[in-house]
């Protein structure tokens, strides 16, 4: 640590050194530099420990999640389990909301993008469902306001599940008296598209992971996390200033930023700005959870990381050359030690993934025909 | 001048402060003035002619034996804010005595230091939407670091009374309403040497100055 210091002062000096053919003298003043005095004020991992709250206002997820306008019951979220793993819900019988959320790959589906309706590759990467119950708004241009809402966009959507109408899919779902029980009892009517997504979303708020160790931590276990792990979290709310986005329990602010860098997909992506239109939001995208990161690999809206690793040398750089990037995007000095620190405490982030039995409406009448 | 010693014996300090206004207006004068710094850098340009806010310049008036001043400190509190994990801003001016408040208005960890021979302090890590303040029992430079952020860097000029002034891009500068009297005129620059020139108000009228900085030894 204090040679790293000592070797970033030196080269600083180089360039002033270089940089000066004035009349000023070369010497910087001696109490503008650092002089690697701040390690006296170095935050510790017992400071760490002794912080009655962390920065950022990190802390640990409530164990259940609910929507005052969608009262959570067992037969709703059973209901939405049938739905999630349903194909009917695609035009062609191909596609479930698990094809592209699979809980045996974190909930979304491995891809740095997703691949839509017939195979055809998407312009962004597959969310995970884990903990999304937890955002204010969804999607990566935050255009759902809430999981009801977010569930019925890709079971429409062309390029999705490409579902023909919204009558075709009620009149596939009707044709299961078991669905029509089961509607009629949660929701006391027949199926309808509004109803699917509630109960989609209900289902949704069960797919939680909140027993992390730092989950443990937060909750007074100082033993959960490592030394290393204490030493990333301080980074996370310090020098790396994670938590200027990457905030709160669920560590999004839900807000959208711009990191600098989406060139690589075809088409360049406005992100955020195509659902507001506001200047500020071309290229911005919402902040993702930080949690269960470990599982939901490939990183970033367009996937284009492929590890942890990669992630923070991302971050580390600045970010991407944007010119409207986020002004919080800073090249940010970490150290080699300093990074594996930060990669372990991301991993500590990850819970068990709930267990969830697939359920399936009984099909008492035959299904439709693919188109 | 007369006057306003007269009326402050007979009626005390609240009828002075009513008064004092009108009446030293009248009688005031400024210092006005050039700033040059060397090798055609211009004032909030560093040494290498990069624009830096810490590199603003800054003139002052210093009392003598002949022409004391009694410091005023202002009732209001310099704010230096930690946001976008930069100071802000990032050159500041207090008089001794005065409050410097230093918010954290990041949602990151900050912990603010400095190890100047003015002051050394560390004001620790606080959250969010809290704030710690400072004050100065002496003047001169105070570099503000941050232990976890590198980048973040300000400097808080302290000064020995309310007369002072930011040096324009243009090197003009205005220091106003001084008594009439000898003072001692003082600038800063972060990476040019002191500088100290007598200055005296005349009765009628302002003063005017040409400081010329040199670098730094």
């Amino acid at each position: 640590m204090t040679s790293t210091r000592t070797r970033f002062i030196l080269s600083g000096l180089a360039v002033a050194l270089t940089g000066s053919g004035l009349a000023f003298t070369t010497q910087p003043a001696p109490e503008n530099t650092d002089g690697g005095s701040s390690s006296e004020f170095q935050f510790t991992i017992e400071m760490l420990d002794q912080l009655p709250s962390l920065p950022g206002e990190l802390g640990a997820l409530p164990a259940s999640v609910d929507n005052p306008n969608n009262p959570t019951t067992p037969e709703k979220v059973e209901l939405g389990n049938m739905l999630f793993f349903d194909t009917r819900l695609s035009r062609d019988h191909s596609m479930s909301c698990a094809t592209c959320h699979d809980p045996n790959k974190g909930w979304a589906d491995g891809r740095p993008l997703a691949q839509g309706f017939g195979g055809k590759v998407l312009g962004r990467h597959s969310p995970t469902v884990l903990n999304a119950a937890f955002n204010s708004a969804q999607f990566w241009d935050g255009r759902a306001p809430d999981l009801e809402a977010q569930a019925i966009g890709p079971i429409m959507a062309t390029g999705e599940m490409n579902s023909a109408s919204e009558a075709e899919v009620i009149e596939r779902l009707s044709a299961s008296k078991d669905y029509r029980d089961r509607f009629q009892k949660v929701f006391g009517s027949a199926p309808t598209l509004a109803d699917v997504g509630k109960a989609i979303a209900a289902f949704e708020r069960t797919v939680i992971s909140t027993d992390s160790r730092f989950d443990a931590y937060c909750k007074g276990d100082k033993k959960a996390l490592t030394d290393s792990e204490k030493r990333g979290l301080i980074l996370f709310f310090g020098k790396a200033s994670c938590t200027q986005c990457h905030s709160g329990p669920n560590f999004s602010d839900n807000k959208y930023h711009n990191l600098g860098g989406h060139g690589s997909t075809p088409t360049e992506d406005l992100g955020r700005y195509g659902i507001s239109k506001d200047e500020k939001d071309r290229g911005a995208f919402k902040t993702a959870t930080c949690r269960s990161v470990d599982l939901t690999g490939p990183y970033m809206h367009d996937g284009r990381l492929a590890t942890l690793e990669e992630v923070v040398d991302y971050y580390n750089a600045g970010g991407g050359s944007d010119p409207k990037k986020s002004e919080l995007m800073q090249p940010l000095n970490l150290t080699a030690s300093e990074k594996t620190d930060l990669v372990a405490f991301l991993k500590s982030l990850t819970g068990s993934v709930p267990g969830i039995q697939v359920l399936t409406a009984v099909d008492d009448a035959p299904a439709n025909e693919p188109e | 001048m007369s006057d306003s010693h007269t009326l402050r014996r007979s009626h005390g300090w609240l009828a002075a402060a009513l008064v004092l206004v009108p009446l030293t207006a009248a009688n005031a004068g400024n210092v006005t003035g050039t700033l040059t710094l060397p090798e055609g850098v211009k004032p909030g340009q560093t040494k290498d002619g990069k624009t830096d806010e810490t590199a603003t310049a800054l003139v002052w008036i210093e009392g003598t034996e002949a022409s004391p001043i009694t410091p005023q400190v202002p009732s209001d509190t310099v704010t230096i804010s930690q946001k976008g994990t930069q100071f802000t801003p990032r050159f500041s001016v207090a008089v001794v005595g005065q409050k410097v408040d230093m918010p954290n208005d990041d949602n990151t960890a900050h912990n603010v230091y400095s190890k100047s021979p003015t002051k050394s302090f560390n004001l620790g890590v606080y959250p969010k939407g809290e704030s710690k303040d400072v004050s100065f029992e002496k003047t001169g430079r105070v570099d503000l670091l941050c232990s976890m952020h590198r980048q973040m860097s300000a400097i808080i000029y302290v000064v020995p009374n309310e007369h002072f002034a930011k040096v324009g891009e243009d090197g003009a500068f205005k220091i106003p309403d001084l008594k009439p009297g000898t003072y001692t005129l003082k600038a800063f620059h972060k990476d040019c040497g002191e500088f100290s020139q007598e200055i005296t108000v005349p009765e009628q009228g302002d003063a005017t100055a040409t400081v010329a900085l040199t670098a730094k030894k």
